[in-house]
């Protein structure tokens, strides 16, 4: 299968005054197509650097990042920009939607800002709100909805530009956890459906459990890779 | 864009009324300061000219009284025998109070002249009936104008008060509104001479003579002649030169009025750029969420600044119609002071293509200014806040070399201000022409205001720091409000300075305005003395 992101030996170091912090140290990895990548470790252990690198929200101190064979590092911000509207979709933790948008409204958000504002666009986030199961919430604003509701928002946002990867930082953190099991299925199946890849940071262990893959982060390094089978049991994550 | 500029900002401007509301008044202020006072302006110099220009007809030089006292009716025939004279008019003008069926109804300015002679130096076009006759005692003839806002017609009756009460006259004709109809905006009136001198007390008397010069004859010449002839018993002067200390007073008044006007555009600016501020960090969170989402930062810039302009173009339509409502209020009442000081009336407030242009442009041009600083914060804001909400918190930072500009900005201000106000031969240097001068003034208090705007923030940032170090001092809510006012210190100079120069705008009107009702109505009571 082919690779849809390639990380080799990326470092991030942030400079707070005088002194630096290692966030992510020499990691190399690679995501398959269609694979679903959960990332865990402790805080500080630079899950979230890692995530904001894929998703070119920042760039790398070394290495080299590969979206689709292109390569980050070396693009301006505007390069970025057109990256993030093109290739990569976001979940957020705390949702992060539009309180002046209604729900349909905040699913076309990535549209516009790409301008792809044809029809066809149109038909298919309306095939995506009914496939997370909002149709009847297409016009409620934000502040009418359940944490739940407001995710699934969030997913059919990520999914409506057809992204190559969709990033998904603590995307069950701010719910319940039947909630977050109803969100983990929904991200599961449309990985499936639409052969999407995805990769979750999380905390959770049984939310990781949903990934094909996982990995675990230590000091940003990459301390621990396993491949989820049904076999393996939640305690052994 | 647009359609990102519908559901982004549209949708938030219409959810916060009362901050978009702000704006847009804010924009409105200095839109409707400009509008009205262009269009004072413009009537009030029309109604000057129609007073001064319009009573001169075709005379080359008057010969006044320099007493209230008046003039001998002799002087005329005198005036008449000097070399170059081609005819001497006599006139006797007064301000008269009007009476219509008893009611008193305003004042006119009443010229009573010699039928015969008058005709040479003004042309009379009459829309209905004629002249008065010589020795008619009891006819008028009124402006077309003037007959049709009191529905009179020929041969109504209609009084002036007098030395013998109130005196009646039949309306014989009507005045064309053009050339002497279009004295005093319409409100004048004409009897015979010797009717005036009766009703006014100025028996064996006139009030000037109008002199109408021979063909190729110099009015400076004559003039000196008819000085020495005279030896100082009347002022001789060209009528467009008596008009001219009037007309600089009242551009006095225009310079006055446009700085009032400009610094109210400079207080709508403070008002825009405090909302706009507040409500772009509002949606500083959201913007975050644009930017992760991959919109770039020249389409955030744009979609600030178009939302400027927006509100700009609403403040502006706004404005432009309020503007004109408030120039025909302050007509109005410049007219109760021009009535009873100046006996003239504002007139022509109608909207120019140029005004309505300038109130058009006028209110996009000065909120996409006001919105730049604001749209440049927004260029910072990382996408990466939109993942990490509650660990970014914006602290402006202050540099030396802002500091440097803002003070440099405010001296070169406070420098030019003080060399043209103290240094009165500096000025000679740069020009004569008092227009220019008062430009350079503008200038100057204009660049005094934008260093002061400049330097507020650091000057406040400083101040608030040792409020907040003298802790033992304050309390504790006081020591919270000091570091809130420190955390946007923009924003709240952006308040002080408004309020300060809006404060020093009043301060500076009202003095002016002082001055300039003692001046023009020495100048009135020069030109055209009412006996009462």
């Amino acid at each position: 299968m082919v690779n849809k992101v390639e990380m080799k030996d990326v470092s991030k170091i942030y400079k707070r005054g005088k002194s630096e912090f290692r966030a992510l140290n020499g990691i190399s990895l690679s995501i398959k197509e269609g694979e679903f990548l959960s990332v865990m470790g402790p805080s500080g252990s630079g899950k979230s650097t890692l995530l904001h690198l894929i998703g070119a929200l920042d760039k790398p101190t070394s290495g080299n990042i590969l979206i689709d064979s292109i390569a980050l590092s070396s693009l301006s911000d505007d390069d970025l920009s057109q990256i993030r509207r093109e290739k990569v979709g976001f979940i957020f933790q705390q949702f992060n939607l539009l309180p002046t948008l209604t729900a349909r409204e905040n699913v076309l958000l990535p549209l516009k800002i790409a301008n792809r504002v044809s029809s066809e666009a149109y038909r298919y986030a309306d095939e995506i709100i009914e496939t997370v199961g909002l149709k009847e919430f297409n016009n409620h604003l934000p502040e009418e909805m359940s944490g739940g509701q407001m995710q699934r928002v969030g997913i059919a946002r990520a999914l409506v530009i057809r992204p190559s990867i969709i990033l998904a930082d603590e995307p069950t953190g701010n719910l319940d956890s039947k909630t977050g099991e109803e969100i983990l299925n929904l991200l599961k199946g449309c990985q499936e459906q639409y052969k999407q890849t995805i990769v979750m940071v999380t905390h959770d262990a049984k939310a990781a459990a949903y990934g094909d893959r996982i990995i675990r982060l230590k000091d940003g390094q990459i301390e621990e890779e396993m491949e989820v089978t049904n076999a393996l049991p939640i305690s052994n994550i | 864009m647009l359609s990102l500029f519908r559901t982004f900002n549209l949708r938030y401007l219409i959810k916060h009324k009362l901050r978009t509301t702000t704006i847009i008044f804010g924009v409105a202020l200095g839109v409707i300061m400009v509008v009205s006072t262009m269009l004072v302006n413009q009537s009030i110099l029309r109604s000057y000219r129609s007073l001064v220009d319009k009573a001169a007809g075709k005379t080359d030089l008057q010969v006044m009284s320099n007493t209230d006292s008046g003039l001998p009716a002799s002087m005329a025939n005198e005036v008449a025998s000097v070399k170059g004279v081609k005819a001497a008019i006599p006139v006797v003008h007064r301000d008269g109070f009007v009476f219509i069926e008893d009611k008193q109804s305003g004042v006119l300015l009443v010229y009573g002249i010699d039928p015969n002679k008058d005709k040479v130096a003004r042309d009379y076009e009459f829309i209905a009936g004629r002249q008065v006759k010589t020795g008619e005692d009891d006819a008028v003839v009124i402006t077309k104008t003037w007959a049709r806002e009191n529905n009179l017609k020929i041969g109504d009756r209609i009084g002036f008060a007098g030395v013998e009460g109130i005196k009646r006259f039949k309306i014989v004709g009507l005045l064309a509104n053009k050339g002497p109809g279009q004295i005093n905006a319409g409100l004048f009136a004409v009897i015979d001479i010797n009717a005036a001198r009766v009703l006014f007390n100025r028996i064996g008397k006139v009030d000037q003579v109008d002199v109408v010069l021979e063909d190729e004859e110099k009015p400076k010449v004559v003039q000196s002649r008819i000085d020495t002839r005279l030896d100082g018993r009347a002022e001789v002067e060209i009528p467009a030169t008596r008009g001219l200390e009037v007309q600089k007073t009242l551009e006095g008044m225009a310079f006055f009025l446009n700085l009032a006007a400009m610094l109210a555009v400079f207080v709508g600016a403070f008002i825009i750029f405090n909302n706009l501020e507040m409500s772009v960090e509002e949606r500083r969170f959201g913007i975050s969420v644009l930017r992760a989402l991959g919109l770039g930062r020249k389409k955030i810039f744009s979609l600030v600044v178009l939302e400027a302009i927006l509100l700009g173009f609403v403040g502006s339509a706004f404005g432009i119609i309020m503007g004109s409502l408030l120039a025909k209020a302050m007509s109005q009442a410049l007219a109760g002071f021009v009535v009873t000081e100046l006996r003239m009336r504002a007139t022509d407030l109608g909207l120019t293509p140029q005004i309505l242009l300038i109130g058009v442009l006028l209110g996009p041009v000065v909120s996409a200014a006001a919105s730049v600083g604001p749209a440049s914060r927004m260029l910072k804001v990382s996408p990466i806040e939109a993942l990490k909400p509650f660990e970014t918190a914006w602290r402006p930072k202050s540099s030396a070399w802002k500091l440097t500009i803002s003070t440099l900005v405010f001296l070169i201000g406070v420098g030019l201000l003080t060399v043209g106000l103290f240094i009165p031969k500096f000025l000679d240097i740069i020009s004569k022409d008092t227009r220019q001068l008062a430009n350079y003034l503008m200038l100057a208090i204009l660049i005094s205001f934008l260093g002061s705007v400049l330097l507020m923030p650091h000057l406040l940032s400083t101040l608030l720091s040792i409020l907040i170090r003298c802790g033992r001092l304050c309390s504790f809510t006081l020591r919270m409000v000091f570091d809130n006012m420190r955390r946007v210190p923009g924003r709240t100079a952006a308040t002080i300075t408004g309020m300060m120069i809006a404060i020093a705008m009043m301060i500076a009107v009202t003095c002016h305005a002082g001055r300039l009702v003692k001046k023009l109505s020495m100048l009135r009571e020069k030109s055209f003395a009412p006996d009462w």
